[in-house]
This record gives structure tokens, sequence and C-alpha cells, in this order.
């Protein structure tokens, strides 16, 4: 590392501390710790098929604004059974449109928003991964455990809620410290995060949206430490699980599905919450 | 009417009766009152009539499955119960489906009704045990949940 200006090596170690690489002093002395921070990630980046530009990179991304990261988006659902914790469907629609089938539809467009995002901003780089792409179910180990294979920075489960055709509102759940959670602070920044934008999205096209907020208060699967690998990586996946709105409720449904501004309305949270999603990466470089 | 222990009965009726005694000629009213409140949500007291909070913000769907997953109509279910024997039956057998044996839930959805159902099988068993301010702690916070969903 030849950066000779102190700043922009400080700007590199939280850069590097920030993401999990680097345990040191944010100091602006690059010795040991410092380089093999550096090589970690670099080679995180190429386990990631990514090009790593030289040792000057990790400075520049730093000092540039440029974001990166790996975005692991969960479909909840799918599929016809239960697996592993996981039934195939839950809630459905008003109009009888199944949770699976928005999960999926969600998911896809929160992709294509990262990607767009990413594009726009010079230099960034960010690998999103679904663990579904079609109609199946997986375990919810299975889906937490991409996560961990791609070394995620995030991991975003998506759902739907159902009651009694009544209710609505819009949550974001996550684990407590209690429940075995190694971060729930970073856990709560992000879903305070999605929250906020998903709530407001909602609100642009119905301003009748609830605000049940950020809850700690279960044990979820998905979520579950162990199987995103937060106890033995050093990077820890910040987690949570989205339940967007009621879909049973008939202006719910009109919202998402049948009414004239459905796809503007899913394209809207779609954004909100990739948006969410590259804040989170941003103020964590 | 669904028969319950006899022992329990007659403690219920027993301290019902005290009651009653000590507020001489209310006796009828009381009764009366109480006969009222099956449909308020609240429990009958002294008998094994059962109402859940949720009989009425989640009632059987009208049709088989009404747009609704085998959790949910489960729910509903045991939610209709107009017994204690029934609503206990049901309860159980509700946790006992859908109630995930490592603790970990799939979603919001599932953890707020396993919740609920834990809630109402716990008032079950205090009103059973004829432990009703116990049951009607519980009943109150089940209401207050209850509210969050109207």
């Amino acid at each position: 590392m030849s950066a000779s200006n102190e700043e922009i090596k400080k700007l590199a170690q939280a850069y590097l501390r920030n993401r999990g690489f680097y345990s040191g002093d944010i100091d602006g002395l690059w010795g040991d710790l410092s380089n093999k921070a550096f090589a970690r990630y670099a080679d995180h980046l190429a386990q990631r098929g990514l090009e790593v530009g030289g040792e000057e990179q990790i400075v520049e991304d730093a000092a540039s604004g440029a974001i990166s990261g790996v975005i692991v988006i969960d479909p909840g659902h799918g599929g016809s059974g239960k697996i592993g914790g996981s039934s195939g469907n839950n809630a459905t629609s008003a109009s009888g449109v199944l949770e699976k089938t928005m999960t999926l539809d969600l998911a896809r467009r929160v992709e294509t928003q990262l990607q767009d995002l990413a594009n726009a901003m010079p230099g960034s780089r960010i690998d999103v991964h679904l663990t579904r792409s079609g109609d199946v179910n997986l375990s919810l180990s299975d889906r937490a455990q991409l996560a961990e294979s791609t070394k995620a920075d995030i991991f975003l489960s998506i759902h739907f809620n159902g009651f009694n055709g009544r209710a609505r509102g819009t949550e974001t759940l996550i684990i407590s410290t209690a429940n075995g959670n190694v971060n729930e602070q970073e856990d709560r920044e992000l879903a305070q995060r999605v929250q906020s934008a998903m709530l407001a999205a909602i609100r642009r096209f119905d301003p009748d949206a609830r605000d049940r907020g950020v809850k700690n208060g279960q044990k979820l699967g998905v979520l579950n430490d162990i199987s995103l690998g937060n106890t033995r990586i050093p990077n820890k996946t910040r987690a949570c699980l989205v339940e967007v709105e009621f879909i049973d409720s008939p202006p719910v449904d009109e919202l998402l599905n049948t009414g004239p501004n459905a796809q503007a309305a899913r394209d809207a949270i779609a954004r909100a919450i990739a948006e969410a999603l590259v804040d989170d990466l941003r103020v964590r470089r | 009417m669904t028969a319950t222990p006899s022992g329990r009965d007659g403690s219920r009726e027993r301290s019902i009766l005290s009651r009653a005694a000590a507020l001489l000629g209310l006796l009828s009213a009381l009764v009366l009152g109480l006969a009222a409140c099956t449909g308020s949500g609240h429990t009958v007291r002294g008998e094994d009539a059962y109402r859940s909070v949720w009989a009425s913000l989640f009632p059987p769907s009208p049709s088989p499955d009404g747009g609704r997953s085998p959790l949910q109509q489960d729910f509903a279910s045991a939610a209709s119960s107009v017994s204690q024997a029934e609503a206990m039956e049901r309860w159980t057998r509700f946790l006992s489906d859908w109630a995930p044996a490592d603790g970990q839930f799939e979603d919001g959805m599932q953890a707020r009704l396993v919740n609920w159902a834990e809630l109402e099988r716990e008032r079950l068993r205090y009103l059973m045990r004829g432990e009703d301010s116990a049951a009607e702690s519980v009943s109150r916070e089940l209401h207050g949940i209850a509210t969050e969903f109207e």
C-alpha cells in the first residue's frame, strides 16, 4: 500500500473494518493488520469472480464514494409443500394472488432496481443473489446459508401478511440479542431503513398505510445467525425480514395486484427497498 | 354442553354460590349479566362455555378455504370453539401442528398466530382450573393485542 495521505488510509481502514475484514484501529498507519485485511478483502472479491484492480483500488473505492457489496434477497415460500420450516404459501390476496408469487415478483424487482442503482454509481459493484428464481420451496436454513456461501453483506427476506381482510400495516422483523443475534444493532439500523422506505413508498399510493414498526420479539429461522454464518465468519451479515402489507385486505390487493397503479406501486416499493439497501452499504463503507 | 371433571365444576359452583349468597338478591341479575357477555367476546363464568377474542375478528370462512392457508384455517377453527373442552382440544392440536419444534418461525404470520394460540390455551387452562383472575389477566392481554388487528 503506497498511499501517502493519512486520511485516505483511515478511509481505507474504515472501509475494511465496516466490512468485517479489519479489526485494528482507524489510525492511518498501514501496518501488518491493514495489509492482511486487504489481502482478505482481495480474496473475498476474487472468490466472487471480481477482478481486483490492484492495491490502490481499496483506497480509490473508499475515497470515491463508490460502494460494493453482496446482497441476498429471499422471496419467502414457494412450491407446494413444507420444507425445513418453510411453507409453500401462507397468505393469499383478496383476488387470489398467492403470497409466494408476490414475494418472487418483488424480489426480482428489487434485484433490477439494485442493478440500476449500481450502474448509476461509477466504480460500484453490487452482487445480487436470489434464494429462488422459480416456484420452488427451500428450507429456512438453505435460504440463510446462501448468505454465508456468498459472504453477503445483507440478507433480506420478503414476505406478505394476511389475517382477517381488515388488518393493515407494514412491519420489519429482526432477531434480538436475547434470542442469539450477534449483531442486533446493525440489523435494527438496516431494518429501520427498509421499513421507513417501504412505508413511504406505499403511502405515496395509499395514505392509509400503517406503520407497525421494527420488531424483534420472535425467533425467525431464516434469520438465524448460525445459518447466516454470523458466528463463524468475520463479516456479519445484516439481516431482516419484511412483511410488506396484509394482502388479504381488499385495498391492499387493489394497490398491489388489481388496481391501475399496481405495477407502479410494486416498482416504487422495490425502488425504495433497493435504495435503503444501498444506503446501508454506503454507511458501512 | 360438554362435561368437565366434576371436582373443578363443583368448586366453581360453590364459589359462585358463595358469591351469590353474599350478594343476596343479586344472583339472578348476575346470571343474566354473565349470559349477556357471551355476545361481547368475554368468557362465560361458571359453565364451560368458551368464546375467543378472535371469534369475531377472525371467523371461519364460509367457503371451504376462503383463500386461507391451512395455518389460518386451523386458527379460525380453534377460535370458533364454543366449549372449553373443544377449545382445549383444538388449540392444543393447532400448537402441535404449527408451533415449530425448534422455536424458529418462518414468518411474522406464523409467529403471531402461534403466540396468540399459546395465550388462548393459557387463558383456557386458568378458566378450567377456576383461576378466574389469572384468566382475566390473559384475556386483557389478548384484547389489547386484538385491538391492533381490528
